[in-house]
Order: C-alpha cells, then sequence, then structure tokens
C-alpha cells in the first residue's frame, strides 16, 4: 500500500494542478425567475418590477468573498466585478469560466450563489419578495387638484396621460362630471387639439338625462364619451391617456383639462388645470438612423418616346455665271451645293415619315443691261435650279410639294447696300444719287455703266447673280439625345423655359449630372406628366422624392398615388383596364423612399405601415425595424427592439432607455459604458441614467450633463424642455454650468492680460536693452572712425616718415552686447 | 250651476291636452294605488311642458265599492312644479283641481250631488328605472260641494210638505225634488295618493 501512495499523491497532484489550470471561459445562458407569486398571483414569472444582476466571478472563493457585500446591498455598483442584466423575459448571457461562479441578486433578496461546474445553462429560481406595486403616497386633498405629469412622445404622436382624483363629496348620483383636456403649443400657447373628454354620471343623472333626451341617446353630444363607471359621493380616481397627432414635431406640447361638474340645475364646478406639463419625453430622440434611399430602375421605367411631327428647313445659295442660267464655274461651292441638295432631297424623299411640304425657290439677275431679259435670265435660272430638284425627286413626291418659283431682278439698291458693307461709302452715295434721279432702272444702269468706279461696282455684281433654294419638310420621329441635349442647353442659355415630352426628360435624367438641375427637372416632369396624364410619373416622382430626402426635404404626397395601403405586399402586377398593359402597385423602391419619407415627416404611424408593406428581406430589415421602433411598436415587437438595439452603441442605450425599467435602466447603465466619450450624446444619455437613479444620481447627473453642455451648447436647450430629466436638477446645472463658464471666462481673460502685462514688460525691456545696445554700438563706431582717422593721418605721416611705425589701436568686442 | 262647472273643466282639459300638451317633451301614464285599494279604478296623463312644469290630467270612478252604495265620478286636472329643475324627478309641488258627481247612501240618507274643489299637493317622484317612477303625493284643498239629501224611512221618500204638495197638484212625481239642497265648503285632504308611472315617451 505504502508503495502506492506516493503515486497516489502524485495524481491528486496532478488533478489538482489541472483544475486549477484549465480555466476556460463558457458562455452561460440562463432564465431567473420569481419564486414566488408575482402581481398578477403567478409564480416562476420573471421579474418585471425589478433589475436583475448576475455577478461573474472568476473563482468560487472570490464569488463566497464578495456575497455578503453583494447580500447587503442593492444596485450594481457594489463589487468591482463584471455583471450581467435580465432582460424583460428574464434571461440573461455571459462569459464565465466554467469553474467560477455566479451570484444572482434581484432588490432586497438574499442574493444566491451558483457554482458554474462546466454547465452552459443555469437556469434560478430566486425568492423575490412580495413585490408591492409603486405606492403613491398621496394625501387626500378635499378638492379637485391633479398634478401635472411629463408625457411621452414619439414623432409626431403624443401620449398625454393623467389621473384626476376625486375626492370625497365632490361627486354625486345627480351630477355629472365631464373632463376636457386639450393640447397647448409650449411655443405660442395655442390650443392645438380636443382630446376626448371623459363623462362620468351619476345614476341619477345618467337616467334623468335619458329622459331628457327623448329616450334616444343621440340627442345628447356627449352620449359617447359616458364611461361606464358612475358618479358617487364617494372618491374616485379616473385614469385618463390619450394619442394625439401633433403638428409641429420640433416643438413641446403641454395638455390642460377643463373640469366641470354640474347637476339638474347648475354647473357647481368648473376649473382649469396644467395635466401635463411642457416637458415631454422623447426616448427615441437621440436614436440613430440613416435612410436606406433606393431609385427605380429608369430602364424599367422608359418612357416610350412619342413621334411628333417637326417643321425643318434647308437652304442653299448658288451663284451664276454673267448672263447665263450655268452656275458659275469658277466658284467650287456650286457643285458641292448642288450635290448635297440632291443628296439631302434623296434622303427626305426616301426618309420613313418624312414628307416634303414646300419649296421655296427665288432666282435673282444682277440689275446691270435691261431689265426685261435680267427678269428672263432669273426665269432661267430658277428653272435650271427646279430641273435639277425634279429630277431627282420621283413624281408622288412632287405632285404633294407646294413650289414657288420666283424671279426677280436685283435692284442698284442692293448693289449700294452691299459697297456700303464693304466701307465704299463713296461709290455706294453716288449710285444712290443715280437711282434718287430715276426710277428706270434701264436709266440707271446706263448712268451707273458710264461712272468712272465702274469696274469698282462690277466685283460687286456676280453675288447679286444667284438662286436661292429653302425647303420645308416634316419629320415624323423621335428627337435623339443629343437633340435633347441641344434643346436644353439652349434652354439653359436663353432661360426661357420650354416643355418636353416624358421620355425627353427621360433622356435628360440620364444625362443632367448638377443635383439641382436635376431636382428642377424632376419636378418639371412631375408636374407635366400630372397634367399630361392626370398622374405622376413614377421615375420623377421617385427621383425628386430621393432628391428631397438627400436635402432634408419632404412631401408625402410625392409617392403616395404609387401605393395601395390595402395591399401587404410590394411589387404587385396588375393588369390596366385595356387587359393588356400591366402596372405595377407598391414597387419597394417606392415604399422604402415613403417610408423614409414619413420618417423625415416625423410621421411615425404612415412610416410603420409602409414598413407592414415592405417584405422581410435582409435589406429591408433595418428600416423596417427603425420604422416600427419609432412608431412605438418596440414594446411589443422583440424583433424589431433587437434589430434597432444592434444597430449602433448609442441606440442600444436609447433602446435600453426607453423601456423604462429599472433593468432597462441597468442595462443603458452598461452599454453607455461602451459609448465615444468625445461625444456630447454620449454624456446627454449619460446624465438621463444616472437621473433616473433617483437622488443618488443627482450629482452624476448633473457632472455628465456640464460635460454634455460644454461639448455643445445646444443641448442646454434641449435639455431645459426635456421630460426625461429633472426638471430642476436641469435648471441648477444649467445656472451652474453658466457660472463655471463665466468664471473660467474671467479666469482666462485675467491670465491673458497678465499675460500681455507680462508681454508687454518683456517688450519694454528689449526695447531698453536694444536702446542701450544701439548707443553701445554708436559710441563704437565713433570710436573706430575716430581710430580711422587717426590711422589715416598716422599713415600720411608714415608716408612722409616711413621709418616711425605707427601705434596699433585695437577695440575689443567683448563690450558690444 | 253643475253644467256650468262640467263646461269649464271639459275647456281646461282641452286646453291641457293640445294646447300646452304640444310642446310635451315627455308623456307619462299614471295610475294611483291608493285609489285602487278603494276600488276605484283611476288612470291619468301627465305631460312635461316645459323644464320645470308638467301637467296632468286624470279621471276615476267607482261603483258600490266594498258593498258601500258610493258611486263617483270624477277629473282630476293638476299643474306641478319640479323643484330641481328636471321634471318629473324629486320634489314638486302641484295645483289641482277637482271635479266629481257623487251619490252614497248612508244611515238612511242619500247624497247625490257634485264637487269641485281647488288644492295643493306636494309630492316626490322617485326615479326606479329610467322609464319608471313611483310618486308619494299628499295635499289639501277647499272642496265646494253641492248636494241633494233625502232621507227615508220604511222605503219611503220623505220630503218636504211643499214638494208633496207640487207633486199632488201636477200629478208628476219628480224624485229630485224630494229631499233638501245642501252646499258649502269643505277643507279636506286632496290627492293622496302612491302613483306608478310609465313614461312614454
Amino acid at each position: 500500500m505504502k508503495r502506492y501512495s506516493w503515486i497516489l499523491l502524485l495524481l491528486a497532484f496532478a488533478l489538482c494542478g489541472q483544475d486549477a489550470v484549465a480555466q476556460r471561459m463558457t458562455t452561460v445562458q440562463g432564465r431567473v425567475v420569481n419564486s414566488k407569486k408575482n402581481k398578477a398571483g403567478k409564480a416562476m414569472m420573471p421579474f418585471t418590477d425589478e433589475a436583475v444582476f448576475v455577478y461573474i466571478f472568476n473563482t468560487i472563493a472570490d464569488a463566497q468573498d464578495n456575497l455578503s457585500k453583494i447580500d447587503g446591498a442593492q444596485g450594481a455598483a457594489v463589487v468591482e466585478c463584471n455583471f450581467a442584466v435580465c432582460d424583460q423575459s428574464g434571461n440573461y448571457e455571459c462569459q464565465v469560466p466554467d469553474n467560477g461562479a455566479l451570484i444572482f441578486k434581484v432588490g432586497m433578496a438574499p442574493a444566491k450563489l451558483e457554482k458554474v461546474d462546466g454547465r452552459n445553462i443555469i437556469n434560478m429560481a430566486l425568492e423575490g419578495e412580495i413585490m408591492l406595486a409603486n405606492i403613491d403616497v398621496v394625501a387626500y386633498v378635499q378638492e379637485i387638484q391633479p398634478k401635472p405629469k411629463a408625457a411621452e412622445r414619439i414623432g409626431n404622436k403624443f401620449f398625454p396621460y393623467n389621473t384626476f382624483p376625486i375626492p370625497p363629496h365632490n361627486g354625486r348620483p345627480n351630477a355629472r362630471l365631464i373632463i376636457q383636456p386639450f393640447i397647448i403649443d409650449c411655443t405660442n400657447d395655442d390650443t392645438v387639439n380636443y382630446c376626448k373628454p371623459i363623462v362620468l354620471d351619476g345614476q341619477d343623472y345618467h337616467d334623468t338625462q335619458y329622459r331628457l333626451m327623448g329616450f334616444n341617446w343621440k340627442h345628447d353630444p356627449l352620449y359617447p364619451y359616458i364611461q361606464r363607471r358612475r358618479l358617487t359621493a364617494e372618491r374616485m380616481s379616473i385614469d385618463w391617456a390619450d394619442t394625439i397627432t401633433i403638428p409641429h414635431p420640433d416643438r413641446n406640447y403641454s395638455c390642460y383639462a377643463t373640469i366641470q361638474m354640474e347637476d339638474f340645475t347648475s354647473i357647481f364646478f368648473k376649473k382649469d388645470f396644467q395635466i401635463v406639463t411642457c416637458h415631454n419625453r422623447q426616448p427615441m430622440r437621440f436614436l440613430e438612423y440613416k435612410f436606406d434611399m433606393r431609385p427605380l430602375d429608369p430602364y424599367k421605367y422608359k418612357e416610350v418616346a412619342k413621334r411628333e411631327k417637326r417643321n425643318t428647313s434647308a437652304a442653299i445659295q448658288l451663284t451664276f455665271e454673267v448672263g447665263k442660267a450655268t452656275l458659275d464655274p469658277n466658284n467650287p461651292e456650286n457643285e458641292q451645293n448642288i450635290a448635297a441638295l440632291q443628296n439631302k432631297l434623296k434622303e427626305l424623299a426616301a426618309g420613313e415619315g418624312v414628307s416634303i411640304k414646300e419649296f421655296h425657290i427665288t432666282g435673282t439677275a444682277s440689275p446691270e443691261g435691261i431689265y426685261k431679259s435680267n427678269i428672263d435670265l432669273a426665269k432661267k435660272r430658277v428653272d435650271f435650279v427646279q430641273q435639277q430638284i425634279t429630277s431627282i425627286l420621283p413624281k408622288y413626291v412632287l405632285a404633294r410639294v407646294y413650289q414657288n418659283p420666283q424671279a426677280i431682278v436685283n435692284g442698284w439698291a442692293k448693289v449700294a447696300d452691299a459697297m456700303e458693307a464693304d466701307e465704299q461709302e463713296e461709290i455706294a452715295e453716288k449710285i444712290r444719287g443715280v437711282i434718287k434721279n430715276t426710277k428706270n432702272m434701264d436709266i440707271q444702269g446706263a448712268t451707273i455703266a458710264k461712272m468712272e468706279e465702274y469696274p469698282e461696282i462690277q466685283k460687286y455684281l456676280p453675288v447679286l447673280r444667284s438662286v436661292k433654294y429653302d425647303c420645308k419638310y416634316e419629320i415624323f420621329r423621335e428627337l435623339s439625345p443629343e437633340e435633347i441635349w441641344a434643346r436644353y442647353t439652349e434652354e439653359q442659355q436663353t432661360g426661357v423655359e420650354r416643355k418636353y415630352a416624358l421620355y425627353e426628360y427621360w433622356n435628360l435624367f440620364m444625362l443632367e449630372k448638377d443635383s439641382v438641375k436635376l431636382e428642377k427637372l424632376y419636378k418639371r416632369a412631375y408636374d407635366e406628366s400630372i397634367e399630361l396624364n392626370g398622374q405622376p410619373w413614377i421615375l420623377a416622382a421617385n427621383n425628386l422624392a430621393i432628391s428631397y430626402l438627400k436635402r432634408d426635404t419632404c412631401d408625402v404626397t410625392l409617392l403616395e398615388p404609387f401605393i395601395d395601403r390595402r395591399m401587404k405586399h410590394v411589387n404587385m402586377v396588375r393588369k390596366n383596364i385595356d387587359g393588356f398593359t400591366t402596372r405595377t402597385i407598391n414597387p419597394e423602391e417606392v415604399v422604402n423612399n415613403q417610408l423614409c419619407m414619413y420618417i423625415k415627416a416625423y410621421d411615425f404611424d404612415n412610416a410603420s405601415v409602409m414598413a407592414q408593406i415592405l417584405p422581410n428581406t435582409p435589406e429591408n430589415q433595418l428600416m423596417k425595424a427603425f420604422a416600427l421602433c419609432l412608431g412605438g411598436y418596440y414594446k411589443s415587437d422583440k424583433q424589431v427592439f433587437e434589430t434597432v438595439k444592434n444597430s449602433s452603441p448609442v441606440n442600444e442605450v436609447v433602446m435600453d432607455l426607453a423601456l423604462d425599467t429599472k433593468a432597462g435602466n441597468a442595462m443603458a447603465a452598461k452599454a453607455a459604458q461602451k459609448l465615444d466619450p468625445e461625444s456630447p450624446v454620449t454624456w446627454y444619455l449619460k446624465a438621463i441614467i444616472a437621473n433616473r437613479g433617483g437622488d443618488m444620481g443627482y450629482i452624476d447627473a448633473t457632472q455628465n450633463l456640464k460635460k454634455c453642455f460644454s461639448m455643445d451648447e445646444k443641448y442646454i436647450k434641449i435639455a431645459e424642455t426635456d421630460g426625461d430629466l429633472d426638471e430642476d436638477m436641469v435648471a441648477s446645472t444649467i445656472d451652474e454650468y453658466l457660472e463655471e463658464k463665466k468664471m473660467t471666462a474671467e479666469l482666462n481673460a485675467q491670465m491673458e492680460e497678465q499675460r500681455k502685462a507680462e508681454e508687454a514688460e518683456a517688450a519694454k525691456k528689449a526695447a531698453e536693452e536694444a536702446a542701450a545696445a544701439a548707443e553701445l554700438e554708436a559710441a563704437q563706431k565713433a570710436l573706430e572712425e575716430e581710430a580711422a582717422k587717426k590711422k589715416a593721418a598716422e599713415e600720411a605721416a608714415a608716408k612722409k616718415a616711413p621709418a616711425r611705425k605707427a601705434p596699433v589701436k585695437r577695440t575689443t568686442t567683448a563690450k558690444k552686447k | 250651476m253643475i253644467c256650468i262647472n262640467k263646461r269649464l273643466l271639459t275647456a281646461l282639459m282641452m286646453i291641457v291636452l293640445f294646447g300646452i300638451g304640444a310642446k310635451a317633451q315627455l308623456l307619462a301614464v299614471k295610475t294611483n294605488a291608493l285609489y285602487w285599494a278603494g276600488l276605484s279604478p283611476n288612470a291619468s296623463i301627465e305631460m312635461v311642458t316645459k323644464s320645470r312644469i308638467s301637467v296632468e290630467v286624470g279621471a276615476f270612478g267607482n261603483n258600490k265599492p266594498y258593498g258601500y252604495d258610493l258611486k263617483m265620478t270624477g277629473f282630476q286636472p293638476q299643474v306641478k312644479y319640479w323643484f330641481n329643475g328636471r321634471p318629473m324627478t324629486r320634489e314638486f309641488v302641484g295645483l289641482g283641481i277637482i271635479g266629481a258627481t257623487y251619490h252614497w247612501d248612508e244611515h238612511g240618507i242619500n247624497h247625490k250631488g257634485d264637487a269641485l274643489g281647488l288644492g295643493l299637493t306636494f309630492g316626490y317622484a322617485l326615479k326606479i328605472t329610467p322609464r319608471i317612477n313611483v310618486e308619494f303625493t299628499a295635499g289639501a284643498g277647499q272642496i265646494y260641494f253641492h248636494e241633494l239629501r233625502k232621507t227615508y224611512d220604511d222605503d219611503k221618500w220623505t220630503t218636504n210638505p211643499d214638494v208633496e204638495k207640487a207633486e199632488t197638484l201636477t200629478g208628476m212625481v219628480d224624485e229630485d225634488k224630494y229631499g233638501d239642497h245642501y252646499q258649502g265648503w269643505n277643507f279636506m285632504p286632496f290627492n293622496l295618493g302612491v302613483h306608478f308611472v310609465y313614461i312614454l315617451k
């Protein structure tokens, strides 16, 4: 036996050592429930009114050491260790060494230590003390006096609530109590909305009122609001809550109520009370989200180009030989022009949807010579060109063309004009003189031909021998993007707006790159589509919506026509009445963008409706969750809550705070440790968390708020009207902050003054020193000069007497400063 | 005298029913349980004409209740003022008229005559359900009566000698002429009752 004992010993050591070394971290999950009955009378349910803390210890011994500490206190920050907090359904999850221990603690109940022992699931039933409901100690007053409350607000929804205590002997069986709450805008004291009234009838009043109304309750306008409860002389307390849509989500609102009691003959009580303060609680105010705007595929919503008749014209000019109906061979442009004209005409005649409407050919002759022969010449020239045209155009085309050939002789006045334009004013003046003398062109020509300057004049004549051709045709076609763009740029230059067809807008959407101009285009296309089709064009509307969203503007009417709220699906394809074409109802992109739009408009109710239409795809998940969360569905929908919570560290804190429970607050406190300390929101949220800790958190809340204010003073204004922060605490904090700021500023000013004084002194000293140095230098210079003079004198003397040695005088520079 | 009274009462009733009645807000039928206890069937209609005022018209009659040799018919209009602003609820005061013709035998004296009186009633309407009330009333009034009293012995009318003389002269028997005419004022309880009220509309 002894032989083996050392082996056993070794084995024992080995095992122990292994035990000490093998500390693996494992994830432990579990659920903590209350073994006693809760308020609803059910046992083994999660704790709802108390935060359940799970403290994590690496070793059992450590846990045992801390057990008594934890047992004696309430709240989280008693021991320096990690902890987890159970969620609403009592679940927790934590990382703990597999041989560590957990201590469970809820409220004032004794803490419970549980060894992990390598388990992954540790469920726990704690003996919660009998939970007393939150007790409001009410000193019963004899008068009706409701206490103002801080109401919650989410987006454009305001949730005023209160309890109206009716002390004994105020009510009577033969009386009616009417409570009429109304909402007041805190910025201008305007009445915004009347809430639903509460009407409580005494039994006698109720029955006789029924008689008075002729046994028809429809005659009593207040009947819909009469509660089942009857007014008696006993003490009563009437709970009231309402949901109001408010017009300006950026303002705060309060609520007043007129309380009135009347019996058969008279109103015996009437008073107004403030029942909700201007300090609104906005749990979702700091929620971080960004919009995921989705454009529509433009190729899916491309408008079919509509062909239109367009008037177009082409013109050429040909010059001719003198006295002949043949083209001027010296001008090479003539041949080119004729060829171009013929090609163009061929093209037009062959082109689809083109119809040539009019030819205008005007042949002109120059004025020299006899007028009659000139006219004949002009006619011949016209015929020449006409023949050129008719030779290539088919007969059926020609038959439908209005032709208007004209032959004219250009007068000498034209020559004069041309010369004047060429700065030959003198000759032009002379020609004009001739024209004035006689109207006969033949005489004019003869006179001018005799003039000295005639050779000069002759140079201008060939231009006048020409044929002008003008063709008008209609093209039935769509514009190319380049043409559309050209028109658009022309419009941009001239500033005169014109109308475009929708497909032209479509092209412009693709071509224009400037966002401001694009938005204008979207708006024009949107307006014009309504004018044209009676309903907006989905692509323009969606693009416009995205453009608005990008610059924080909202208009919820833009996309509404494309959404059918009765359909809880997206991208539904429906046949139109014609039975052939289809349209898409609730395009996913549009529903998504409308959701964003509603969020921007603070209309979270409608945003939630949009969220319900959107399918549960991964890309929609976050946007849907935000909409539903802002719409207030986070309390009922766990998935929404978790999705939003996990989207960012700030959102995690915001969502935990929104739960408004002790457990939520504890989780928020934990999550807040991870926030960026450089952001003012962090400190604001921390202030809210501290504030919720009651009096204990007062100092923390004050400190956090001050830190937040010092980072960004806009939070002062937010805090002033925030129902999540204690009013008095905020007021004193702001005072303190401003005081401190003032003091710091004074201190800084003092220091600055001191610094300036020191600087001035230093400058003065420096100036003095500089002056002294300058003086010294001057003295030195004088000395040097004197020495130089002396030297010069000596040298001169030495020249005279070279045998004599000049004495050397040295000046030191050491004195110089 | 009595004829005039009857006409007057009819007129009053007409006014109540059609004149003022047109403005009625509530219309109720009611009956007095105390009268029924006296085996006197009775019924009345009550109409609310203003928020504090209602008008009631009723009739009653009986014939030999409990073997008494009594026969009576009459009617009882009344105007009520309701104190608390809601008609047919709680306290009221009423001013009423009673008109009746009666005929009864007692201790060998036969009474036959008419009565007309004015009385003040106080009452309380107790609401049982929105449509049913129980109304307690009591009052007093001054009542004028005018009757013929005849006494008889051994089934023979004892009359005054003048009438007998006249009868023998004319040979006609006018029973009404027998007996003595009496008239006078009586101060007596008025409109005692426990009424069951059903509000029609």
